[in-house]
This record gives C-alpha cells, sequence and structure tokens, in this order.
C-alpha cells in the first residue's frame, strides 16, 4: 500500500522518492475512483497540479516545510479563492469565493496542495453527512453507513486514503463524530485559536476550525500550521502555537485523566469494551485514571439547540438574495424577494434551526431560552473549570453509537441532536477536545474523547500520540472491498 | 420564566422590537405545541417561504424539540451569570487603520444583480 499518512508523505518526498505532482496526480485518481463516496464537492486538478509543480520547484530550493506537496483537502465552507463554495447549500450553489480563508492561505503558503472542496451537512449543521444538498457523503468502512457529520467529507476522504489531511470545523462535534466514525484522529482546539476568517459562519461562539488526519502527529502537523493570532478574525485568541513535535513532547506518565462515569454508562453496548481498553491503555502509560462527575455537561444538548439556532438564524439572515446567493425568479416586492429566496435556497434542516432560532429570541421566549441556555452555558463553563483543578485532561466517549445506517436517523431530529450529546460540552466550554480510535465494534471504528483545559491542545495531542504508539487502531484502513467499490 | 409584554413597555420598544412585539409570539398561549400558524408567524419573522406541507412538518419536529429544549426551565442555575462566549480573555484589538477595499468587484461577482458598483432590488418606493 502507498503511503496514505502525512508523515510518511512527507519522508517521502524529503527522500526524493516522490514528487508533489506524483502525489497530487495520485489522489485526483483515488478521488475519481472514489466518486460514489460523494466526499468531494469539487475537484480542482488544474490548480492542484500547478500547485504541485510549484511544490516541486520550492523542494528543489531548499525552502520547503513539512506540507509542501502534500495533497490535501477542505470542507466547503472555507473560501478559497476563485473555487466554488457553496457550504453544501442550494443557496451558494454557484458562489465562488472572492479570497482565502485564514486557514486556507496558511496551507498554500507552506505549499501544501489543495486538491477540492469536500462535501458536509448545509451550512455544518447535521451529525450524519445526509443534510447536504448535493447529496449523502458515505462512510468508507461500510457504504451503507454515515461517515458523521458535520465534516462528512473531511472524514471520508482521509478514511478512503485519498488525501492524508483535511480540515473541517467542530461547531458541536462535526469534526470529532465523523472522526470516530471513520477511525481517525480529529482536533477541534480551543475557541479562538483558529482563525474564523473565511470560514462561513454557522454559530459563532461555538464555531472551530481544526483537522482530521489517522494520526496525532499529522493531526499536530495541521493544527501547528493552521492555528495562531489573526488579526482578520475579532476573536482570535492572541497568540502562536507551537510546532508539531513540541505540541507532541509533553510527558503523559503522571498526568491525572478525569473519567466521568455517567457518560460511559450512556453508551452503547457493543462501545463499552474498546472504551474500557482504552482506559487501561492510558494507564499502561503511566497515566492516573480519576473518577469524577461534571455537573451540568449532561445537559449540554438543550442549551446547545438554544444557543446554535440563535446565532445561526442570526447569521443566515445574510443570505437574503441580494449581495450573494440565489435569488428567486421574479419578486413581486422586496419582502416577497427574501422570503422566497430564503425559502427555495435553504434546505429542511437549515429552515428547522433557524426557525428554532427566531423562537428563541422572540420577545416574550428571550429569557425562558436564550439567556436560561446562558446561564446553563456558564455552569457547564464553571464544570469544566472545577475538573480541571483535579485534573490534567478528561476522558469522554466521543459518540453513543458506532456509525449507524444511512437513512436510519434522517427523519428523527432529536435523535441526531442526541449524537452531539459528549460532544457539545467541549464547544460550550471553548476546551480543545480530540478524538482518537480507541479499536472496534463489529468492523466499524469506536472513537474516545480527550479533552484539555483552554490552550493544552499539546497535552491531549501527547495524549493521543502516546496512545497511537502503543496500539494499532489508527493503522488499520477500510478493507479493499470498502475503500473501492 | 417567560416575560410577558406589557402595554406600558411595549410602548418604549425601538423599531425593531415593536415590529417583533406586533406579530405578538408572546399573545400565544403557553405553547405546549407550535401549531401550524405559530410556525407561519415564525416563517414570516425569519423571511421564509414556507409551503403547507413544510409547515405541518415544523409544527411536528418544532413541537417534539421544544419539549427537550424545556429542560433548560428546571435546571438549578441559581444566579449564574449568562455566557455569551467562551473566550477566557478578550481577544486584542488590532489597529484602528483603514484599508481600501480593492476587490470589490470580484466581492460582487457573486450577486445576483448589480448595476455599477448597486446591488439591484425590486422597488422599494411606490
Amino acid at each position: 500500500m502507498s503511503p496514505d499518512t502525512l508523515k510518511a508523505m512527507s519522508a517521502a518526498l524529503a527522500a526524493g522518492e516522490t514528487t508533489a505532482v506524483a502525489l497530487t496526480e495520485q489522489a485526483l485518481a483515488k478521488a475519481e475512483a472514489a466518486r460514489d463516496l460523494n466526499a468531494f464537492l469539487h475537484l480542482n486538478p488544474e490548480n492542484a497540479l500547478a500547485a504541485a509543480r510549484a511544490a516541486d520547484t520550492r523542494r528543489k530550493a531548499g525552502t520547503a516545510t513539512a506540507l509542501t506537496g502534500i495533497p490535501l483537502a477542505v470542507k466547503d465552507i472555507f473560501c478559497s479563492e476563485g473555487d466554488p463554495t457553496t457550504a453544501a447549500s442550494k443557496m451558494l450553489a454557484n458562489w465562488r469565493a472572492p479570497y482565502d480563508a485564514t486557514a486556507v492561505a496558511r496551507l498554500k503558503a507552506a505549499g501544501a496542495v489543495l486538491i477540492g472542496k469536500l462535501n458536509l451537512d448545509e451550512f455544518a449543521m447535521g451529525a450524519s453527512g445526509e443534510n447536504s444538498a448535493f447529496g449523502p457523503t458515505l462512510n468508507p468502512w461500510d457504504r451503507t453507513r454515515v461517515p458523521g457529520g458535520s465534516s462528512s467529507g473531511s472524514a471520508a476522504a482521509v478514511a478512503a486514503s485519498i488525501v492524508p489531511g483535511t480540515l473541517g470545523t467542530d461547531t458541536g462535534g462535526s469534526i470529532r463524530q465523523p472522526a470516530a466514525f471513520c477511525g481517525l484522529t480529529g482536533l477541534k482546539p480551543t475557541y479562538g485559536r483558529v482563525s474564523r476568517w473565511g470560514m462561513i459562519a454557522f454559530a459563532s461562539s461555538l464555531d472551530q476550525g481544526g483537522a482530521l488526519a489517522w494520526t496525532a502527529e499529522d493531526v499536530a502537523e495541521l493544527f501547528s500550521l493552521i492555528g495562531g493570532h489573526d488579526p482578520k478574525d475579532s476573536t482570535s485568541a492572541q497568540g502562536t502555537v507551537a510546532d508539531a513535535a513540541t505540541l507532541l513532547a509533553e510527558p503523559v506518565a503522571g498526568l491525572t485523566l478525569g473519567v466521568p462515569e455517567s457518560f460511559f454508562e450512556a453508551v452503547d453496548g457493543a462501545l463499552q469494551g474498546p472504551l474500557a481498553d482504552a482506559k487501561r491503555q492510558f494507564q499502561a502509560l503511566g497515566v492516573r485514571l480519576k473518577a469524577l462527575e461534571l455537573p451540568f455537561a449532561g445537559d449540554a444538548v438543550p442549551a446547545y439547540y438554544v444557543l446554535a439556532p440563535a446565532e445561526a438564524s442570526t447569521n443566515l439572515s445574510r443570505y437574503d438574495g441580494v449581495r450573494f446567493g440565489h435569488r428567486c425568479e421574479n419578486p413581486a416586492d422586496l419582502n416577497d424577494l427574501y422570503r422566497r429566496s430564503r425559502g427555495e435556497g435553504f434546505g429542511p434542516e437549515v429552515k428547522r434551526r433557524i426557525l428554532t432560532g427566531t423562537y428563541a429570541l422572540s420577545v416574550g421566549y428571550y429569557d425562558a431560552y436564550y439567556r436560561q441556555a446562558q446561564r446553563v452555558r456558564r455552569c457547564i463553563f464553571d464544570s469544566f473549570t472545577t475538573a480541571f483543578q483535579a485534573v490534567d485532561a478528561l476522558f469522554l466517549p466521543t459518540t453513543p453509537t458506532t456509525a449507524f445506517r444511512l437513512g436510519e436517523k434522517r427523519d428523527d431530529p432529536i435523535a441526531l441532536y442526541e449524537e452531539d450529546r459528549f460532544t457539545i460540552p467541549a464547544n460550550l466550554a471553548g476546551l480543545p477536545a480530540l478524538s482518537l480510535p480507541v479499536g472496534f465494534s463489529q468492523g466499524l471504528p469506536v472513537g474516545g474523547q480527550l479533552l484539555a483545559p483552554h490552550f493544552r491542545e499539546g497535552r491531549i495531542l501527547s495524549l493521543a500520540h502516546a496512545f497511537q504508539q502503543a496500539t494499532d487502531y489508527h493503522q488499520q484502513r477500510p478493507s479493499e472491498q470498502g475503500a473501492t467499490p | 420564566m417567560r416575560t410577558l409584554l406589557n402595554k406600558e413597555k411595549h410602548g418604549s420598544l425601538a423599531p425593531a422590537q415593536a415590529f417583533l412585539a406586533l406579530f405578538s409570539l408572546n399573545r400565544w398561549k403557553r405553547p405546549m405545541a407550535l401549531d401550524p400558524d405559530a410556525i407561519r408567524r415564525l416563517a414570516t419573522l425569519s423571511r421564509l417561504a414556507l409551503s403547507d406541507d413544510e409547515i405541518a412538518g415544523y409544527s411536528e419536529s418544532l413541537t417534539d424539540i421544544l419539549t427537550v429544549l424545556d429542560r433548560l426551565g428546571g435546571l438549578p442555575v441559581g444566579d449564574a451569570a449568562p455566557l455569551a462566549s467562551p473566550l477566557t480573555e478578550p481577544p486584542p484589538l488590532r489597529d484602528d487603520i483603514a484599508e481600501p477595499v480593492t476587490n470589490r468587484e470580484a466581492l460582487q461577482a457573486g450577486a445576483p444583480a448589480t448595476d455599477n458598483g448597486f446591488y439591484l432590488v425590486p422597488k422599494v418606493l411606490p
């Protein structure tokens, strides 16, 4: 099998065993061969091959970075200049971004080769990848199952070994849940760590860009590049991010890992074994486990599904049929233009969340829902602050189940909302959180989740890296039958 | 606690709030169910044209969702201050220096209708 990790590709490039053009041609061919996954909304062979040729020239000039010449792809919610940028919505079906998102610009500046834009749940609203206006993404491990969402294409493209790494976004679990369903490592950094400039907004106090790859090493490489202050984003946190080697070098022996048992009791029985094994593995690495509870964290779902739709209903008011995006035919007046353009352009789940958010922000219900949800958010934030006085990091399940079947929960929004119950608390508190593969159940990957105090991404990357030095779950790949139809 | 808008308060509302009050979501009875009329009002506020089938579907699903959201009301949050952002420190402000927009044409290229740098909309004034 050809190398499919970022580290292995980078080493092969450095050793002169391959070229950026060869890796890019291979990635484009794999993407074409796996069209049925619907992981990509847009491939850009011409630009990708031009970038690959430039990367090979740069390498010869001796100015290459670890990412120079590596084929990558980004969720189609990141603006990339001149490319279609749709957020998987009919609303933006014909829109091309006039500039690069900061995260995209940093990848390009490092010489990475962006081969295309990846499918997602429309405007990142979903937990299955089925809410895309351009069709669902399939899970490479089992094409009858969902890859998770909303960064569905970001996970499927890595799991199918098309590219070694991708960018996703995580508002309530949208990097970690698909990473868990597809056997990958996925990092949602601290809120404010990765610039939101050029990242199409869903819920501005929760959205955070991050990376998915097979290993913590590769995720660290991507995060160290895209993270760090950006003056273009008014919520961008101060400071830079350490290099990947430093991020992975924190000693893990002697750390105390908090384990909220009530979260583990709430998962499907099929996940219990792998998660229990993972706890034992951490202990074998010299990590102490400490049982604790996280008051209010179990109530994160209703708080999130007030706050996120409220912010979405505001953010998505920009899609008015005037400045960009879909416009209805022959509007009778301005109000008709707004109503029909939005009614035609948005999909069912997006409309549901706009309606929910509008309700929560309405006169008479604002205090009962929006303000109360903000108070619960404060309690969850404080709950983590207290926990981190006793432990260095936390270990939780990522998901309640393994990847479920396509269509299984499509008509049950509440069942889908509950999918995020273990991932949402980190978003509400703005904490860094990472999902890593900790085993398999009936051939499907199982994810475990690590959380750390704000700005301590290095701690959970180091824990994941140490875990992956002692296990081989991250080295498993979908069968040929799964990977190639 | 749901607050009911009274006339005195209504009288001092800013225009946008007065508009919201006009649609008077708060005039509803306790919304155990978001009936189709309630969804129509929300759709009006949201500037969303919905079909009758969509309205019926959202009436059902939003009613179900509200039963989940209503769990919030029973949580013992005490006097916890509302948290709007998880940022632990205020982000740094950039220097207040105006920068010219150099890609106006590119920014407007995605607009449905423009003319000479202006966005075109249906006639507003009679």
